[in-house]
């Protein structure tokens, strides 16, 4: 009788153990699909402060003078033509034109200009290319507008910047542009984020129809942000 | 005492054998349980990390060569979706939809990927200029062996040239 009490109560304490152990069991499996349940999705929150389509004190070339010798020089060993580069006494790059030559010289520029960037009105741009290069130049009679992009982190999260996305479009001909990373394709600061409240506008901007959807000359005058949940939209100050 | 030794010993026996069977029949029991809230806490996880936003202004979306419109859409989830398995209703119509430059093949969290939504059908039921019509988007994630899924509710302005 004692031997089998005790063989009943040894077997009865596995079988707690063994009940026990399941129902803990049981109550982690529980316990984990209410924290999966419970799991949130970034809700970031950015806001359009501005965007402007203007022009600023340098921009891509959009019309070249030739006043010589007034103004320029003609200079010499040109071929009628030859698309050349135009090379910035400040800070502009990328821009050329295709040149007309008489007898070497300079008499005018056709109608392949490539705009490059960083160009003030004004500004003296000489001519690389020829036997001759540099010997004859131009003048940078208007530059392009240029868009700028400011936005604030109006939510709590920190924001990732390449996460921002912008569209620009025209209400007038209802034409809609490329979505596009204003803070990846336009920003040089060193931010990868924008934390909550922070405030950060692009560098200056032309429109290209590959980036943005619209030629540089467009003139967009409405913006729409998204950003995962979040929208917002804005006119375009255009000046 | 002696006498009644081998009964008690059957007794016990035999409530052990019981007890044993029903044990085994609840733990059973338990187990299985324990599989299917496993199984549904991670088929919840994956829905949840599921999720996909419209990045095209929805006011100027183009209806082009009578027959498609082209929307941007955010993976805003948590998860990798499935580019080959976007389905679009659009005003009531199902699209065809595929991806635009036809080589996209990943899509991560916060990428964004053009789709055309293409159904000539749709052309006669849209007057010219302004059409507003509601959106629906669903994707589906199989990242983790698990399909997620999740469905984008949008009104939009169709523009008919």
């Amino acid at each position: 009788m004692a031997g089998s009490s005790i063989g009943a109560m040894v077997v009865g304490t596995v079988f707690i153990m063994v009940f026990g152990m399941a129902t803990m069991t049981l109550v982690e499996s529980i316990d984990e699909s209410v924290k999966n349940s419970e799991f949130d999705l970034s809700e970031p929150e950015v806001t359009l402060v501005s965007v402007t389509d203007k022009q600023e004190s340098t921009g891509p070339i959009a019309g070249l003078s030739f006043s010589s010798p007034s103004t320029n020089s003609a200079g010499n060993g040109y071929t009628s033509g030859d698309q050349c580069e135009l090379v910035s006494s400040g800070t502009g790059s990328g821009a050329s034109v295709d040149i007309i030559v008489t007898a070497g010289e300079i008499v005018g520029f056709g109608l392949n200009l490539v705009s490059g960037n960083g160009y003030s009105i004004g500004e003296i741009v000489t001519i690389n290319c020829g036997s001759n290069p540099n010997s004859g130049d131009y003048s940078v009679s208007s530059i392009e507008d240029q868009n700028t992009v400011t936005v604030v982190n109006t939510g709590s999260e920190t924001v990732d910047l390449s996460h921002i996305f912008l569209t620009l479009s025209d209400t007038g001909t209802k034409a809609q542009g490329t979505p596009f990373t204003p803070f990846v394709n336009h920003y040089s600061g060193s931010n990868v984020y924008l934390f909550p409240g922070e405030q950060l506008t692009t560098d200056a901007f032309p429109l290209d129809p590959a980036t943005h959807g619209f030629e540089i000359e467009d003139d967009p005058d409405r913006a729409f942000l998204a950003i995962y949940e979040h929208k917002d939209a804005k006119t375009v100050t255009v000046t | 005492m002696a006498a009644s030794g081998p009964s008690e010993i059957i007794l016990l026996s035999a409530g052990l054998i019981v007890a044993a069977l029903v044990s085994g029949i609840l733990l059973q029991t338990w187990d299985d349980m324990d599989d299917v809230l496993d199984e549904r806490g991670k088929q919840g996880a994956e829905d949840v990390r599921t999720r996909v936003s419209l990045v095209s202004d929805p006011i100027n979306i183009q209806w082009v060569n009578n027959d498609n419109a082209k929307i941007h859409l955010q993976n805003s989830g948590d998860t990798f979706l499935d580019v080959n398995s976007v389905g679009a209703v659009l005003g009531g119509t199902t699209m065809t939809v595929t991806v635009t430059d036809g080589v996209t093949t990943e899509w991560l969290p916060g990428d964004v990927v053009q789709f055309t939504l293409t159904n000539s059908g749709l052309d006669s039921s849209l007057s010219s200029g302004d059409n507003d019509l509601l959106m629906t988007v669903s994707v589906s994630s199989t990242a983790t062996g698990y399909t997620g899924l999740d469905t984008l509710r949008e009104e939009v302005r169709l523009v008919k040239p």
